[in-house]
């Protein structure tokens, strides 16, 4: 009975606690960013490193000060508690715009996003429509077409790597996930413009974050006769392992050539994310007036959705190392520059880039193509007009993982 | 003891006989401050102020209303899961299998909420959903338990590998897009959301609020505490874990004691599960993160409370504290995540380390001498040469001391080979 009285006299006290604290708030009167990130914030290259450099540059663009800027790192994108308790936190701490840089965030995100409409949410890499009917309103999704840079990246191998060779993807996600099939064809793409024959193998992590096996993997591709490893996964473990074996990589999220310390990495496909930042910080600051005091959402309702491209600067190649084929640098010049125009031409269009070299100077003219399965059907009209467009398909010349049955 | 001509060493350990009435509380709360004085250390090596890491764990838990509810949502899975090893561990068996049970229990809750869906009235759900979870943990538990009575397997590894199956199991669901767990989508794979009328209902005092699972955990902490103590039942626990011969000679049925005390103990785990798949802490979803770790963090927090149900509150509303204190600070002092583990860590085990003094003392070369000569035998004494691990139950020598007696002669006999020739109960 002593005891029961004892729990119960816990309970009390707990209960009691409540009342006190209920009183205090926060009183902070400036506009406030929280971020969340999943790895953490000290990484020194990969996902977080480029996100996380995209806040600093956003942070220097407008001029806010670091106590405007709350970062939660090392947020597991699949433990729902921890990711609320993070969203939690940093509402506590009075952020006006909390803003997740992993796909993992988003189901806790809009369930914070319709309990404080008052609080701006930007979610990277999710798919939910937010601005609909019963939706939040304010939360939007933002991702670029990542794709494009993937396009060049893959006229670097394609030179690179011998007329007719083997090259060798190592991707978080297969077909089920556009993102990631978008990225492996496009690269294949891009091979194929300057090295008709050569062929793509792709293995798949299935998870965003696994840094045993994107080493496995890289090491098994490179054993199977590979000779550039280009990836889409989080950190430097596959480049080290081409550069182990003597064979060259390409990188991604940030300049992997640096963290591996080494010019096998040819070049990365490297995300400019400080462009969306700013981009994005402006708008929602529009919703505050200078205290931080909500007025409206109908600044961020305008700016919407983000789905940026090579024309933005969201993304971009590496400065290349010193081992790329001479002529990369010209060819690519010619590439980017189609590329910077979305309307006219786009990688998955019906047209081909080819790369001529007339005298001495290297030309990129259109040609007609039928774009085509791995399976020798033809692919039809490509939709990756934003993030949920679907891609469920090899394009001829990749060799990667079918779809699990359930998913077809 | 046979160690006259042997030269002794200097210092010379030995299990304490007889506990003095406060030194338990004395030595914990020693060990609580030596685990922060070496936490700070710790803290200021970094180059941090600790004076101000420790201010900012309090604020915390504490400063703001989101903070306690935070709080409170660490603090709940954490004690049921507690609770509900204690049943297992308090038998001696030991179930390492929670993080599983967990996964199970969250499982089979939301399996049935999406069948379920808004079919029936809210409560009526919610009540079914809690129950398939409980359910499901349970049986998962009792897979071990019935390889433990056929065939006396080792309980620890089992349970311990059954976390990775169920672990597997919903990455399998999550990675191969099962249609009916994941959401449309042409995105990455996630688990849908469970209906509404399924959430659990919130409760608002002022700008703080919790869901009812809070009262589910008080009502878990009560049963127990009953069902331990009071109850027949409970009684029996008691025996089979200090000695299983005993219980039998009593005319018990261990193997059925075994089976229904491990279902009781992860049933109220997998509790646990449904409770994060309904509730508001988890978004109301599965996850393959759903277990949070708390599988492995309640078997210290069971043993530091020494299976004592008030206790293991305590505890658990401690180690609350230190993990969603910790968790604040360090975001605000900007120390990496796995410094704050590291922390978390060096505490726990100092007082770990501290809790050795409470059972065991050292002794310097002549006393030891002294005193063996004055007090050659005591009563209650388990002090034999074995190296016999720190007992769970009797050793704070005010609980469960019935069947002492019985206890000294046999409790070295361990529960698999009274399993094994158990199977003549049937007959007789």
């Amino acid at each position: 009975m002593k005891k029961l009285f004892a729990t119960l006299l816990v309970v009390v006290m707990i209960v009691g606690c409540f009342g006190i604290f209920t009183a205090c708030s926060n009183d902070t009167k400036e506009f406030k960013v929280g971020v969340l990130h999943i790895n953490p914030v000290s990484s020194t290259s990969g996902y977080t490193y480029a996100h996380q450099q995209g806040i600093e540059a956003m942070k220097k663009e407008l001029g806010l000060k670091d106590s405007q800027v709350v970062i939660k790192d090392s947020i597991d994108d699949t433990n729902s508690q921890q990711i609320n308790a993070a969203i939690e936190e940093l509402l506590a701490q009075g952020c006006n715009m909390i803003i997740g840089t992993s796909f993992g965030y988003m189901n806790g995100m809009k369930e914070a996003a319709l309990k404080n409409p008052q609080v701006v949410f930007s979610h990277g890499t999710g798919y939910l429509d937010t601005f609909g009917e019963g939706e939040p309103g304010n939360m939007n999704n933002y991702f670029g077409r990542i794709y494009q840079a993937r396009y060049l990246s893959g006229i670097v191998a394609g030179l690179k790597a011998s007329q007719g060779g083997k090259l060798g993807y190592v991707a978080a996600h297969g077909l089920n996930i556009a993102e990631c099939s978008s990225g492996v064809n496009a690269f294949a793409l891009g091979v194929q413009a300057v090295n008709p024959n050569a062929t793509v193998e792709v293995k798949t992590l299935n998870s965003w974050f696994d840094p045993t096996n994107e080493t496995a993997y890289a090491e098994a591709l490179l054993k199977d006769g590979c000779e550039v490893i280009a990836q889409h996964c989080d950190t430097e473990n596959p480049p080290a392992a081409a550069k182990a074996a003597g064979k060259f990589s390409i990188g991604y999220n940030s300049d992997m050539r640096k963290a591996i310390g080494d010019d096998s990495c040819l070049t990365s496909v490297v995300w400019h994310w400080g462009v969306y930042y700013t981009a994005a910080v402006r708008e929602a600051m529009k919703c505050f007036d200078a205290e931080g005091k909500f007025i409206s959402l109908d600044a961020w309702k305008a700016f919407g959705n983000y789905y940026g491209s090579f024309a933005d600067d969201l993304f971009g190649l590496a400065e290349l190392s010193s081992k790329v084929d001479p002529d990369t640098a010209a060819i690519l010049k010619l590439a980017e520059g189609k590329l910077k125009n979305l309307d006219a031409w786009d990688v998955f269009s019906d047209k081909a880039l080819s790369f001529e070299n007339v005298d001495g100077t290297w030309h990129v003219k259109e040609v007609d193509r039928v774009l085509k399965k791995a399976d020798g059907t033809a692919v039809g009209k490509v939709e990756v007009a934003n993030i949920t467009g679907d891609m469920k398909y090899w394009v001829a010349g990749v060799n990667g993982p079918a779809l699990p049955a359930e998913n077809k | 003891m046979t160690h006259n001509n042997v030269r002794q060493p200097l210092f010379q350990i030995s299990k304490r006989t007889e506990q003095k009435k406060g030194l338990g509380i004395l030595v914990n709360l020693a060990a609580v401050l030596t685990a922060l004085v070496l936490g700070g250390i710790f803290v200021a090596c970094l180059g941090y102020d600790p004076f101000k890491f420790y201010a900012k764990v309090f604020a915390g838990c504490f400063e703001s209303p989101i903070y306690i509810k935070l709080l409170i949502r660490t603090i709940i899975p954490l004690l049921i899961t507690s609770i509900g090893l204690s049943v297992a561990f308090k038998m001696k068996f030991w179930n390492i299998g929670a993080e599983g049970q967990i996964l199970m229990g969250a499982l089979s809750a939301f399996t049935v909420s999406l069948l379920l869906k808004d079919s029936v009235p809210s409560f009526l759900g919610i009540l079914i959903v809690l129950l398939s979870g409980t359910l499901g943990g349970g049986l998962y538990g009792l897979i071990v338990a019935a390889f433990k009575a056929k065939f006396n397997t080792n309980e620890t590894l089992l349970t311990l590998m059954f976390n990775y199956i169920a672990l597997y199991i919903v990455f399998y669901l999550l990675n191969n897009n099962v249609k009916f767990f994941i959401a449309a989508g042409n995105g990455i794979p996630t688990f849908k959301l469970i209906d509404k009328a399924l959430w659990l209902s919130e409760i608002k005092i002022g700008d703080l609020s919790f869901d009812t699972s809070l009262f589910i955990a008080i009502a878990i902490v009560v049963f127990v505490a009953i069902y331990l103590k009071f109850t027949k039942q409970g009684y029996q626990i008691s025996v089979v874990g200090d000695s299983p011969n005993t219980a039998k000679y009593a005319g018990m049925k261990v193997k059925r004691i075994m089976l229904r005390t491990m279902f009781l103990s992860s049933a109220i785990i997998g509790l646990v599960g449904a409770l994060q798949v309904t509730g508001s802490a988890a978004s109301h979803t599965m996850s393959t993160g759903i277990t949070n770790g708390v599988g492995w963090t309640a078997i210290i927090v069971a043993w530091l409370a020494k299976l004592n149900p008030i206790a293991i509150v305590v505890v658990s509303i401690l180690m609350g504290i230190l993990e969603q204190g910790s968790n604040v600070a360090r975001s605000a002092m900007g120390i990496s995540a796995a410094m704050a583990d590291v922390l978390q860590g060096l505490i726990l085990f100092t007082i770990l380390a501290f809790d050795f003094f409470i059972n065991y003392k050292v002794t310097r070369r002549k006393k030891f001498a002294l005193q063996e000569a004055s007090a050659p035998t005591t009563e209650t004494t388990t002090d034999t040469d074995k190296d016999s691990t720190p007992q769970l139950t009797n050793e704070n020598g005010e609980e469960n001391n019935e069947v002492t007696e019985e206890n000294n002669m046999t409790c070295d006999q361990s529960i698999n080979e009274i399993v094994t020739d158990n199977d003549k109960e049937g007959k007789e």
